[in-house]
């Protein structure tokens, strides 16, 4: 759910993906390489996102970015509404004296 | 390049198919190559990343079921093509071991020419005079098997010899060492001339002078 959120404004590739997701957890979100890239490779599978490699550009390393689709944005609608179902029962709980 | 062999270090280990391998590969490239733009150093990177064992551990416990079997019936095709290499060098040392090398006679280090003559010659005499009981203690075991009376008269009978015939002069000869399946043996071709017919004797002997082949035509 955070990688397709991380991915719904606009395409990233996976080492910026890591970067953000670190930097918008505090530090408490810290996605390896060989965790990220297998979730992508699964979106990619389910066409929740779709890949493709930039050009190279002078001395700049050509990236492959990934762009959330159609479909994984009604994917990612659907799992916000569940994590808000789950986060709102644990909340309930928690709140209970 | 460092990061390259990192790479190779990761994807080494890595339980997918051939076509995900080089898409990891390429993957794992570019991110590196990216964070060194970003300013991170190899070690840095390492550090971040982590070991390689860590990595390709952590890559193959997420890889989806199709990968795994994908990667299973290449492990299983590549098992098949050893064993078939391996198959095939055997065969072809075998190959090679079962074709007889022929070693000419005047180069040959076991076999003397005039020796191999004398006991061919000697051989056809106890044949002709139905000797078969000496002929068959000049023989090593697997031939003393085979030389019986009755298969021996019978070839004689097929060729036109009968119990008189005797050889009236001996024509071309051919003297060698062959080696075959790790043994040697002296081989003569001669060419004997009777009354009525002319036998070719291919006659074989093993080390010890003993007949080790007869053949008759």
């Amino acid at each position: 759910m955070l990688v397709l959120k991380l991915l719904e404004q606009e395409a990233k590739y996976g080492y910026q993906i890591i970067n953000e997701l670190k930097e918008k957890s505090s530090g408490r979100f810290t996605l390896k390489e060989g965790t990220l890239y297998p979730i992508l490779y699964r979106l990619e599978d389910d066409t929740f996102v779709e890949s493709k490699w930039s050009e190279a550009k002078g001395k700049k390393v050509p990236r492959k970015y990934y762009q959330i689709t159609e479909k994984g944005k009604v994917a990612l609608s659907d799992l916000e509404k569940l994590w808000q179902e789950i986060s709102g029962g644990v909340e309930t709980i928690l709140k209970e004296r | 390049m460092e990061y390259k062999k990192y790479i190779q270090q990761i994807t080494k280990r890595l339980e997918c198919s051939k076509e995900k391998r080089l898409e990891i590969t390429k993957d794992l490239t570019m991110d590196i190559l990216a964070a060194e733009e970003n300013g991170e150093t190899l070690e840095d990177i390492k550090k971040r990343m982590g070991s390689a064992i860590d990595i390709a551990a952590e890559f193959n416990s997420n890889f989806s079921e199709e990968e795994r079997k994908k990667y299973k019936k290449r492990r299983k095709r590549k098992k098949i093509l050893s064993i078939l290499s391996v198959l095939a060098v055997f065969l072809f040392v075998g190959f090679y071991w079962v074709i007889p090398e022929s070693i000419p006679i005047e180069k040959s280090k076991n076999f003397k020419e005039e020796e191999i003559v004398k006991q061919a010659e000697n051989t056809i005499d106890l044949i002709e005079s139905g000797n078969y009981t000496k002929l068959q203690e000049n023989a090593d075991q697997k031939v003393k098997k085979v030389l019986k009376a009755e298969i021996i008269d019978q070839v004689k009978s097929d060729l036109g010899l009968t119990v008189d015939s005797k050889v009236q002069s001996f024509g071309n000869r051919y003297v060698a060492e062959v080696r075959q399946m790790g043994k040697n043996y002296g081989v003569i071709q001669l060419n004997a001339s009777y009354e009525n017919t002319s036998i070719t004797y291919t006659i074989l002997f093993d080390k010890d002078m003993k007949l080790a082949g007869l053949y008759l035509k």
